[in-house]
């Protein structure tokens, strides 16, 4: 089944968030097989979601909390 | 019987994404800190609970989320949706048309990755309402599926895909002003553009 230009858009989250259903995917991948304007809008967004994950995590860590961490392995979880 | 010695190999390699997730969440290093200490210190107690062959990491940050809560009073505080009632009709993909491409030099695929710098994508995210900024950091951040989302902050899947709706227009709307204010779009190409999407 075709899907046209508005389906295609209103499915640009779950698409990118890899959670349409099979049968969901395939249109939207049909459709956007098709249709540039819909392709680079989704590109668009794809291409977004990379720059968010990639500079909202690489704070580099502070000095010391690695030893911060092996301090938090200790014996104490043993409670009887 | 949880295995205590693979735990102290394992969990720490997930400090760093744990640290950055802590920061956009407390929108602070030194909280950020605490808590992934508390994190750690929770999870090694708590470790007999844990069953191995599931999913470490998505563990180790349900604790975080949890200890987030709590610790902030989270989850007790309203919902701040008119903050972002004004942005539903915002598309940043029809307004960055209007950047000056001459002022950007490198390959299409890495204009986006330079158009913004890690500190306005960092702000952008942690100006959020918390409401809005739980389900965008656990996704768009940390890459966690909508039905662990859902989980972690207890919450309906349909409420995690509105929330990371709205939340992901404003944050949009953010980046774009942080681009105007460096001069970076040409206001004069905007002339012939609408928010509203092709049908």
């Amino acid at each position: 089944m075709a899907m046209d230009c508005k389906g295609t858009l209103d499915e640009l989250e779950r698409f990118l968030d890899q959670e349409l259903p099979a049968e969901a995917f395939e249109q939207v991948m049909g459709h956007l097989r098709s249709c540039v304007d819909c392709q680079q809008n989704f590109d668009f967004h794809g291409e977004l979601k990379r720059v968010v994950r990639t500079k909202a995590q690489s704070d580099e860590i502070p000095a010391g909390l690695m030893d911060k961490i092996s301090g938090c392995f200790g014996d104490d979880w043993v409670d009887g | 019987m949880a295995d205590r010695a693979g735990f102290k190999v394992e969990a720490p390699q997930y400090a760093q994404q744990l640290f950055a997730t802590a920061v956009r969440m407390t929108r602070n290093r030194a909280d950020a800190e605490d808590l992934v200490q508390e994190t750690y210190l929770k999870a090694w107690r708590a470790y007999d609970r844990f069953e191995e062959g599931t999913n470490l990491r998505a563990w180790l940050f349900r604790i975080m989320t949890n200890s987030y809560i709590n610790r902030y009073n989270a989850a007790q505080r309203r919902p701040t949706e008119t903050d972002l009632d004004d942005v539903e009709e915002f598309f940043l993909y029809r307004r960055l048309g209007a950047v000056d491409q001459s002022r950007m030099s490198a390959s299409a695929e890495d204009q986006m990755m330079e158009l913004f710098t890690d500190e306005e994508v960092r702000n952008a995210i942690e100006e959020l309402p918390e409401t809005f900024r739980l389900p965008l950091i656990l996704s768009d951040v940390d890459g966690f599926a909508y039905k662990e989302i859902a989980e972690m902050l207890d919450i309906p899947i349909g409420t995690v895909m509105s929330r990371l709706h709205r939340g992901r227009k404003w944050m949009q709307k953010r980046l774009y002003d942080f681009a105007r204010e460096r001069g970076l779009v040409d206001e004069s190409l905007l002339g012939n553009q609408t928010d509203a999407p092709d049908r």
